[in-house]
């Protein structure tokens, strides 16, 4: 039997890689009209689908605002911080 | 206080009295978390939320510097601003301020960093937030200084968000 097998498994492994969340978790502190703000610049989104996840966030105490691989999630949630808003990454269930 | 927006590039803050320019005067220095371990990790919140050891690390070596030297720089424009603070006049008591718009992001991150620090300082609650404002401790300034600021954020995120 040759090796080849095991250089398929690796790429398999790497393929199937399990996505990210990025997270913002409620804060009574973060005024609701900055948290939608900031939703729009940092994720380009429309004011009616910020304000529906500042909603999620302020009645439901978290709201997954975008999934995909780590790199990026962990991009999002920097400048997150940098807007001091209480936000995580965390693998997808 | 007034506020507007007196040309596109500008806005002036005017009628502020001794009392309102001291509480701008204290933007700057309730920002700073100084030895506090909460207002600290509110600042500086981890990543994972403690679930990931090894990123919240990294994280504390190569991404909370750049959000330090971030929130300093904010800092440093509100109170290049301030120093700026004039009477509105000769032998007037009420002062003015002008604030180019293109520092409105530096002030309005600034105050957050005041009102989540004042926050974790005096312990303030969502309840807290509900009350109605009494003054008279150290803790009901600080509440009567994070509902200010937090006007005011909310006057120049209308402005940021204004086209002009």
């Amino acid at each position: 039997m040759s090796g080849t097998f095991v250089e398929t498994e690796t790429e398999t492994e790497e393929a199937i890689d399990v996505p990210w969340n990025v997270v913002v978790h409620n804060d009574p502190i973060n005024l609701t009209t900055y948290v939608t703000m900031v939703f729009q610049r940092i994720f380009g989104y429309s004011r009616t689908k910020a304000e529906k996840h500042m909603l999620e966030v302020h009645q439901l105490g978290r709201s997954i605002l975008w999934s995909g691989e780590r790199e990026r999630a962990e991009s999002y949630v920097q400048q997150l911080h940098a807007y001091l808003l209480l936000s995580t990454l965390e693998k997808s269930s | 206080m007034q506020l507007a927006r007196i040309d596109p590039l500008t806005i002036a803050l005017t009628q502020l009295d001794p009392f309102v320019c001291d509480l701008l005067r204290q933007i700057v220095p309730s920002a700073s978390p100084g030895d506090h371990p909460a207002a600290h990790a509110r600042l500086y919140s981890s990543p994972s939320a403690g679930a990931e050891p090894e990123l919240d690390a990294d994280w504390r070596e190569f991404v909370e510097p750049d959000l330090r030297e971030h929130f300093e720089a904010s800092r440093s424009l509100v109170e290049r601003d301030l120093a700026t603070l004039q009477p509105a006049g000769p032998g007037e008591e009420d002062s003015s301020l002008h604030i180019p718009v293109a520092h409105l992001d530096s002030w309005i991150n600034a105050m957050n960093q005041a009102r989540l620090t004042l926050a974790e300082k005096h312990g303030i609650t969502e309840q807290d937030m509900r009350r109605e404002l009494t003054l008279g401790d150290a803790r009901s300034f600080a509440l009567f200084q994070i509902e200010f600021y937090g006007e005011l954020q909310f006057c120049f995120i209308r402005e940021v968000e204004r086209k002009v």
